[in-house]
């Protein structure tokens, strides 16, 4: 072996024409002005190392020469066809480069995780909301349209309030949007609802739904009214829209990662809901802090809020009420309210 | 297979071989593949899903690479820009349909015939481009099949199969198989693919029986559980976790079932030209596989997932083998020219559904 000078690599391999699926055992020779010769049983071939495709280094499988008239050389010997080529002057590529390299791997990982956290705590919040501003009003009420129809059908009875009271709330919500310029149409919706209990909920483009269940429980129409400024700081803030596009991002992202693992396809829904729950946390963080900054400027008591808050969280039960529950979908009552007991 | 080879060599007129087992050797791993993987993964995100085109390319590259039958390695030749130019189309025309369907529901009812009319296309373009750009022993593989026998295999059978809730979905499924398989090719050697329906009949006949059996197991295991317990215990943490988790592994057992049977059924019964091929997966094998997959990768926040895929190949591939008779080398090109440039073709890689088996 020592006859062959380091320029003169041989290259083992196997021959396929390209025309049928027999293979010819081959050796590659590399001699000098850019040229190899390829060596078969009873021929010899030159090659010009300009008019090749060499297919790039993977691990540890097999490399491929395309010859420009057809056929190919196949071979596992890698570290021969490197050498070739930078002896060709041509560079086998970076992305192989890192991939040997368990530095690099290493490294990978911890940027991958480095970029996946800072990514879904401010890169897909902020996106979404983006993407809200751009799209029209009208995309929130398409989303909320529908919806209140199929609750009634289901969880949501007429109200079983006096038309009077109904009306005297009805002020209360107009008092509550009297500022709220330009953003969709605002609609008040009164509900009994005994399967749902004490509550309100917006949905996308204006319409705000209390229960009977919630008016009952208030002891004061300031308490009330403060929980409509909290959803009406949702339907402002476009909570509903930017919803439905961070989840969208979400799953883009699963997919990037895990899409390869078809059978865990199931398995990776759980990490999009948590994340889910995560920004739901915030965006009632958000309508809070809407609501409040609303009571303020009107000069109702922070107190208001407060108290009613109190009373919702003791007549549901404190069971759902832990700081380290990441599935709920709003944060911890001891975190949006002072209570007194 | 001669006992004695050095004797047979002088033979003058080679013996009529009789039909030999030939293993899918598999030679990847998964400390290989997690490189692969984070890089690609990395430079992905780096390049807002750019190179993910690249990426896949790479993974393909590695996993057909890394497979090899009678000492031949296979291999993937799609050029990343096609996959990435399909990509963009796709990307752009989900984004144009979500749009699309928020700002005026009534476009959805556009969008259901419409994808009704274009499936059978898309599924024909992928399963070309796919095996296309697959090689063994430098020739590619093929795909014979055409728009109208995808819409009859695919929507005809489909909606019959529905409209008869249920009943006839193995012959849905046998004459999707069928169409997927019976039109493949290796060069010029066009792949067989003959099962009677009964089979398939008879495969989901057993399905159902195990699956219900596998279930009704689950339920006496959980009611036996809340019975020592005591049905106080029922809201608790620990009990409702338990209880979730025998269910998980009912459910991973019955997919496991259904998987390997339908793979079995459909690898199982191909043949190409004289030879063909066997398929011997385990149902319980293959669910034991799965949920130790899915522990791991639970466990290791998804670091597991490259070593996870590595495994369910190899056991996949370790169940299959060529029966082969007589030689390997004797299949010639297709005379076909290759259009492999075509535009459909790069749409194909449209949703980056495997619509195989």
């Amino acid at each position: 072996m020592s006859i062959l000078a380091s320029d003169a690599r041989v290259i083992d391999g196997t021959y396929f024409d390209g025309r049928s699926a027999r293979g010819v055992a081959a050796r590659l020779v590399a001699c000098a002005n850019g040229r190899c010769d390829l060596q078969m049983d009873d021929q010899q071939r030159c090659i010009d190392m300009a008019s090749v495709k060499v297919s790039a280094r993977i691990a540890h499988i097999p490399r491929r020469i395309d010859f420009s008239g057809g056929g190919h050389f196949e071979t596992l010997d890698n570290d021969g066809i490197d050498a070739l080529q930078i002896q060709h002057a041509q560079h086998p590529g970076l992305v192989q480069w890192f991939e040997r390299q368990w530095k690099v791997a290493l490294s990978s990982l911890l940027s991958v995780v480095l970029v996946a956290v800072l990514f879904f705590t401010f890169g897909i919040p902020w996106l979404s909301q983006r993407v809200a501003q751009v799209l029209p009003v009208s995309a929130d009420a398409h989303l909320g349209k529908g919806v209140l129809e199929i609750l009634d059908g289901r969880l949501l009875k007429p109200s079983t309030l006096s038309a009077e009271r109904q009306y005297q709330l009805q002020q209360r919500f107009d008092e509550v949007i009297r500022n709220q310029r330009g953003a969709g149409n605002w609609q008040f919706e009164l509900r009994d609802a005994p399967i749902v209990g004490a509550n309100a909920f917006a949905l996308p483009g204006g319409t705000v739904v209390m229960t009977d269940q919630l008016v009952a429980l208030a002891q004061h129409d300031e308490e009330l009214m403060t929980v409509l400024a909290h959803e009406v700081g949702h339907v402002r803030r476009r909570h509903g829209l930017r919803q439905l596009l961070q989840g969208l991002g979400v799953s883009a992202m699963a997919m990037a990662v895990f899409g390869d693992v078809t059978s865990l396809s199931t398995l990776t829904g759980v990490a999009p809901a948590l994340l889910q729950a995560g920004y739901s946390r915030d965006m009632e963080r958000e309508a809070d802090t809407y609501s409040r900054a609303w009571m303020q400027q009107q000069g109702i008591a922070q107190r208001r809020f407060d108290d009613l808050m109190c009373r919702l969280a003791a007549s549901h039960g404190s069971q759902s009420d832990s700081k380290y529950n990441y599935f709920a979908s709003h944060p911890a009552i001891s975190e949006r309210a002072r209570c007194t007991q | 297979m001669s006992i004695d080879n050095t004797d047979s060599v002088f033979d003058a007129p080679a013996p009529v071989t009789a039909p030999r087992a030939l293993p899918f050797e598999f030679r990847g791993s998964g400390s290989e593949y997690f490189r692969i993987w984070i890089v690609n993964l990395l430079l992905t995100i780096v390049t807002v899903g750019i190179y993910s085109a690249w990426a896949k390319v790479r993974r393909l590259r590695y996993f057909h690479g890394s497979t090899s039958l009678e000492g031949h390695a296979f291999d993937y030749h799609a050029e990343p820009v096609a996959i990435l130019i399909g990509r963009l189309i796709t990307v752009g025309g989900y984004a144009l349909f979500l749009l699309a369907g928020q700002i005026n529901p009534l476009l959805n009812l556009i969008v259901v015939p419409l994808l009704l009319v274009g499936l059978p296309w898309v599924i024909l373009r992928s399963r070309r481009f796919h095996l296309r750009m697959t090689s063994w022993r430098g020739l590619r593989f093929g795909f014979h099949g055409d728009y109208k026998g995808a819409f009859k295999a695919y929507i005809l059978w489909w909606l019959a199969a529905t409209f008869t809730a249920g009943i006839l979905f193995p012959v849905f499924l046998q004459r999707r198989l069928t169409y997927l398989l019976g039109n493949s090719a290796y060069g010029s050697q066009r792949a067989g693919y003959d099962v009677a329906i009964k089979q398939f009949y008879a495969f989901y006949g057993w399905f159902i029986l195990k699956a219900l059996g596998v279930l009704i197991l689950a339920a006496v295991v959980c009611g036996a559980l809340v019975a020592t317990t005591g049905s106080g215990a029922m809201g608790s943490a620990p009990v409702s976790g338990t209880l979730a988790a025998v269910f998980f592994v009912a459910g991973l057992l019955v997919a496991g079932i259904y998987q390997a049977g339908q793979l079995n059924l459909a690898f199982g019964n191909l043949t190409i030209g004289p030879h063909r091929i066997e398929s011997t997966l385990s149902g319980p094998g293959l669910a034991a596989l799965l949920l130790t997959n899915a522990l791991l990768i639970v466990i290791t926040l998804g670091l597991y997932s490259p070593w996870a895929k590595v495994r369910l190949i190899r056991y996949q591939l370790a169940h299959l083998h060529v029966i082969a008779t007589g030689d390997l080398g004797d299949f010639t090109a297709s005379a076909t020219a290759d259009d492999s440039k075509a535009l459909g073709d790069e749409i194909s890689d449209f949703f980056d559904v495997d619509f195989g088996i």
